[in-house]
């Protein structure tokens, strides 16, 4: 069945690989799912996990909304318009008061030198905030929130906040 | 929390053998390996009830055990170093007396991958057939044959191995 070198192999192992150096008791094992039922997955995790997704939430949005609401004017909700990664949107100046307002692009979901770039083009300032914090499917360096929201009108030259986990 | 008599027995009798085998799998670290069997088992436990009544609890307790291994890729640290030549050993030439087998089977361990360590402790650690180790790692009986023979093809190369496994000086 096995060849000449696949028995040498087999018995090079069974030579080679040491006897433990203790043993496992049933004790242990038990210890560590302590709290478990056999059959029954850690009750807690879900609830844990799902709370823990509703603060960021909660948290991300009240910000969000004091942002907003300190914001000059309110959102024109129908102008959001996110910035492709390729190219850049052109300047778009808001109507009636040229050179004055701007209004922010979406820029979440680039890498912050693109959005850099994208904001910086408008004339406007990028603050960039680094957060260490766990976020949901985030990858490094690619802006997860910003302030203000897509679509808020700011006077040209207002800064732009974003946030940007590292790894 | 009431632990079944029979899960300890089965703990005692088992431990050391899936240790060992542990030991391949993450080629060999004492505490890795402890931890893998502890996770594995940990899993039985939670299914005593109805792994206790198979015919095979050991096979099963194996199966999970590697299983729960192959998973570990990516999340943890498998001991592989990636390497395009092998490390220099103090193996003199045509002598393999002086390298510890062990020590060279574990700088060969880690030369592979986490399937062809699954694959080669499978089959030539705990002689399981082509069949058994595809139905365990859940792959085709082509896949085993081909894992296998990479792996070899690798520890042909691993000084203090290549002499064992071509037969020069088997000690």
């Amino acid at each position: 069945m096995l060849n000449v070198e696949e028995q040498r192999l087999a018995d090079l192992l069974k030579r080679a690989v040491p006897q433990p150096p203790r043993e496992l008791s049933a004790g242990q094992i038990a210890g560590r799912h302590a709290g478990r039922r056999p059959g029954s997955r850690a009750p807690w995790t879900r609830p844990v996990l799902a709370a823990a997704a509703v603060v960021i939430i909660a948290v991300t949005t009240a910000l969000a909304a004091g942002h907003w609401s300190a914001g000059t004017a309110p959102a024109p909700r129908g102008t959001v318009q996110p910035a492709a990664s390729s190219s850049p949107p052109s300047p778009r100046r808001t109507q009636g008061s040229p050179a004055r307002s701007v209004t922010v692009p979406l820029v979440i979901g680039l890498p912050t030198v693109r959005a850099e770039q994208v904001l910086e083009r408008l004339g406007l300032s990028v603050k960039v905030t680094e957060t260490y914090v766990a976020v949901l499917n985030a990858q490094p360096g690619i802006v997860v929130t910003q302030f203000p929201v897509a679509g808020t009108t700011v006077p040209s030259k207002a800064t732009v906040t974003v946030i940007v986990p590292v790894a | 929390m009431t632990e079944s008599p029979d899960f300890a027995d089965f703990v005692r009798r088992r431990s050391s053998a899936m240790l060992r085998s542990a030991w391949l799998l993450t080629g060999g670290d004492w505490a890795l390996a402890e931890d893998l069997v502890q996770t594995a088992l940990g899993e039985v436990w939670k299914r005593w009830d109805r792994i206790s009544g198979m015919e095979a609890p050991d096979a099963y307790a194996h199966k999970v055990m590697v299983n729960t291994f192959l998973r570990w890729r990516g999340r943890r640290w498998t001991g592989e170093i990636a390497s395009g030549r092998i490390p220099e050993t103090g193996a003199v030439a045509g002598g393999f007396g002086q390298v510890d087998t062990r020590e060279s089977l574990r700088r060969a361990l880690r030369e592979l991958t986490a399937r062809q360590r699954a694959v080669i402790t499978l089959r030539y650690f705990e002689d399981r057939s082509e069949a058994e180790t595809a139905a365990i790692m859940g792959c085709s009986v082509g896949t085993v044959k081909s894992q296998s023979a990479k792996a070899l093809a690798r520890l042909r190369h691993v000084p203090g191995l290549a002499d064992v496994l071509t037969g020069g000086t088997a000690c």
